[in-house]
């Protein structure tokens, strides 16, 4: 094979963003498009360079049955979306999924164990991961100068506006709060109905890369179902977790998109507190982050000018620069950045066509998954601690099977 | 009474401190000093303006057995401490505690149960929620600015050295763990074996006042019982809390102090957001606070310098301790003893910051199973006077 032809599903925002990056990097030929709204079809067609002989299909199934389709790009926003990988992959296909991974324990087996059977390429379409300062923090901390990491915080805050938690099944528009009394028939999404910690994956994907750990037990807390910030909006306005890892870390992460922060704060802000050191993103977007090496004569913190972006990005992902940061008005890109999108595309890409083991692999993608689904968890439960599987294969459970309970 | 004869048991660091202190405020004479090291005693003696008829005690019951002392500065830091100040309440003196209130829940319902059944003034020494930062938090949380607070953070995560975790016994002095050998009667400190969570109290007491609140449940938990920064302390590097508050804020609460840290990294961080705006600490020394209210036609966080002194202190509170605030712990007690003054902090909010921390270091060691934190006002369970049932 020396191109993958891949079917994207699901055309929205993020979905066009996919079908910009793919439509311009070297491998890639987009052979279907499909989206349970038919509505969005005419949009994702026009956004292609070429779109003769490219497949349409409203019905996932019927693009998972399409034999022009190698690999799927599954850029869906559902309580289904694990299912929707497993699925793929059962029907034979490679999966770049968009996060979070899944949203229920049984999905994230199912894709496991349906990875472990096909030998099929499963990549997280997870990009915080790759970024820059992510990158610069990782060989620190493998590098032992910060000793051992005790803490670690990592949190996706924001004050986001209130288009994303009904949408318009006629026109498959979403419908602002604002607007809503002009479209009472308007759905809540999942985004609305999800729970706010599920959505961890940008936080533990970077954090647990950089520490080359997993998640073994989570306990969290929520403020009440209904949000404080809109009497329309059904959703906890904060969740916030505390998980240990392997390794003896402690991680503090937190999700909510209705606090009073103000867009110049950091959405995503990490920190790390270690033996011999810290690290720290800068409280505000102009602000550097912040690094303190106890054993490198250093007298203070220094503010150091890592970005998200990459400095090291091949040439190939310059051709990624041009792409619109918008769709229909609104922002697509969310926090990726051309430069660390195209190492999530290259790697999948990578490993169907060359056999490259992905860095980061199914087993990794599940923990991240699988603690912020426990979070919601434990917090239906009143903060009971739950212990995190792991998923890769032990003595209780060969390759390719899912465990006794789902069994 | 116009002066309080004041017996101040302590003298390590921060009892010498107050020593100096409570010379300088009106309304207080000091009668009696003492330490269970003897050794300290002339150190305490050296510090007093006019040492003639102050007693000097080896044994707390012999300070409070003594009727020259009025009120007990306690400023010991010991497993006990609850226990100690219980003790001054049941011998008739009122207390000034240094933090944390104690370290057990027994001993907290026995300080409640003390100083109901007495009547006498017992307060927390507590000094961070004096700190003008706190004060003008307050105004702008209790008047509603940042909306329904959802998530409040604080934390004491500190580098100091190593030097606290071991006391020779024979002078009272602190031991390096490299010099055990020169010293065979030293032993390790409370601070040593200490769950660093213990110590939440300047978190708390700061927090749960500007919330006007307090912790209903906890969870916790932390690295292994040994350092890996000092792997010679047997003590967690960090430990850190999620509480829920019966106004239903979050509250992530974290204690550390044997991670080396840049000198400039203030040890107390805290951060509130609300529902329409926030507020952040500065990461070091001298950085600026972080506000943003979305009402306010404010596009970005503004800088505000808030600081731990307080622009309306007087003269005699300007070094005071602790930037200042230490000045405010003394007179609130001097009023409420000599004047009558009700104690804003009061008896039970004291226990609100001891509780979740010590129920935070049981979560650790359960397994991070929620605790539920008990209120110790009086209720229909509980009458004014009585230990709860559970205790008693």
């Amino acid at each position: 094979m020396d191109e993958i032809r891949v079917g994207i599903y699901g055309v929205g925002h993020r979905g066009i963003h996919w079908l910009r990056i793919l439509d311009r990097l070297d491998g890639y030929r987009i052979t279907a498009i499909g989206d349970m709204f038919p509505q969005l079809h005419e949009r994702a067609l026009g956004e292609l360079n070429d779109s003769s002989g490219v497949a349409v299909h409203t019905a996932y199934e019927d693009m998972l049955a399409d034999g022009n389709v190698d690999a799927i790009a599954l850029c869906v926003r559902c309580e289904e979306q694990g299912a929707m990988a497993a699925m793929a992959m059962e029907a034979g296909k490679h999966v770049n999924s968009e996060v979070p991974a899944s949203h229920t324990m049984e999905d994230c087996w199912r894709i496991v164990a349906a990875q472990e059977r096909t030998g099929l390429v499963y990549l997280l379409g997870e990009q915080v991961r790759h970024s820059g300062f992510i990158t610069a923090w990782r060989d620190l901390v493998r590098s032992g100068k910060l000793g051992h990491v005790g803490y670690v915080e990592g949190e996706y805050m924001s004050r986001k506006d209130t288009r994303r938690y009904w949408r318009d099944f006629e026109t498959a528009e979403f419908v602002d709060l604002k607007d809503l009394h002009k479209v009472p028939w308007a759905q809540k999404t999942w985004t609305h109905d999800m729970p706010p910690i599920h959505y961890l994956c940008h936080d533990l994907s970077a954090m647990l890369s950089i520490l080359d750990d997993r998640v073994v037990r989570v306990t969290a807390m929520s403020t009440q179902a209904d949000g404080y910030a809109h009497d329309e909006i059904v959703r906890p306005d904060i969740q916030v977790a505390l998980l240990h890892t392997a390794k003896d870390t402690i991680m503090r992460m937190a999700c909510g998109w209705t606090i009073g922060r103000s867009r110049q704060t950091r959405g995503h802000r990490y920190q790390m507190i270690a033996s011999h050191g810290t690290l720290e993103t800068g409280p505000t977007l102009e602000e550097l982050p912040m690094m303190y090496l106890a054993e490198s004569q250093m007298h203070e913190v220094s503010r150091v000018e890592w970005r998200i972006e990459r400095d090291d990005a091949p040439e190939e992902a310059a051709r990624l620069a041009d792409i619109p940061s918008t769709v229909a008005g609104q922002r697509s890109t969310g926090y990726s950045e051309p430069s660390m999108d195209y190492f999530v595309h290259a790697e999948f890409r990578d490993a169907i066509l060359n056999g490259k083991q992905p860095e980061f692999d199914v087993y990794q993608a599940m923990d991240t998954a699988a603690p912020a689904i426990l979070a919601a968890d434990s917090i239906e439960q009143g903060s009971k601690p739950i212990d995190v599987p792991d998923f890769r294969p032990s003595e209780s459970r060969a390759a390719g099977q899912m465990p006794e309970e789902y069994r | 009474m116009s002066e309080i004869r004041i017996g101040l048991f302590g003298l390590g660091h921060r009892g010498v401190h107050w020593l100096r202190l409570l010379q300088r405020i009106p309304g207080y004479r000091i009668t009696a000093i003492g330490d269970m090291f003897p050794a300290l005693h002339d150190r305490g003696v050296a510090d007093l303006v006019d040492p003639k008829g102050v007693a000097a005690y080896a044994h707390y019951e012999d300070m409070l057995a003594d009727p020259n002392v009025d009120a007990i500065a306690l400023t010991v830091r010991c497993k006990e401490q609850g226990a100690m100040a219980a003790q001054a309440l049941e011998a008739g003196k009122h207390v000034n505690a240094e933090v944390p209130a104690a370290h057990t829940m027994e001993d907290c319902w026995r300080i409640v149960v003390a100083q109901e059944r007495s009547g006498l003034v017992y307060q927390l020494g507590e000094q961070s929620r004096y700190a003008g930062f706190f004060q003008a938090w307050r105004d702008l949380v209790q008047q509603g600015r940042l909306g329904r607070i959802v998530y409040f953070e604080g934390e004491y995560v500190s580098y100091k050295g190593i030097l606290r975790y071991h006391q020779d016994w024979d002078t009272g002095q602190f031991v390096y763990p490299y010099d055990l050998d020169k010293h065979p009667n030293a032993k390790p400190t409370w601070i040593h074996e200490m769950d660093p969570i213990h110590y939440l109290v300047h978190e708390l007491s700061p927090v749960l006042m500007v919330l006007d609140d307090r912790v209903t449940q906890v969870t916790a938990m932390g690295t292994r019982k040994q350092s890996y920064a000092h792997p010679e302390l047997k003590r967690a590097d960090i430990q850190v809390a999620l509480m829920k508050t019966e106004k239903d804020t979050i509250l992530r609460m974290m204690q550390g102090g044997t991670q080396m840290l840049a000198p400039a990294r203030d040890h107390h961080h805290y951060q509130v957001l609300g529902t329409e705006g926030s507020i952040e600490s500065g990461r070091s020394y001298g950085d600026r606070h972080y506000l943003w209210i979305a009402d306010n036609q404010m596009h970005g966080p503004a800088r505000v310098d808030w600081k731990y002194e307080r622009t309306d202190a007087p003269a005699e509170a300007v070094d005071s301790g602790h930037r200042g605030t230490d000045y405010y712990v003394h007179i609130a007690f001097r009023d409420a003893v000599l004047d009558g003054e009700p104690l804003e902090f009061d008896v039970y909010k004291a226990m609100d910051t001891a509780a979740p921390s010590i129920l935070a270091a049981d979560s650790i060691y359960s397994g991070a199973v929620p605790i539920d934190v008990p209120d110790f006002r009086p209720n229909g369970s509980r009458k004014a006077g009585e230990m709860p049932a559970a205790t008693a």
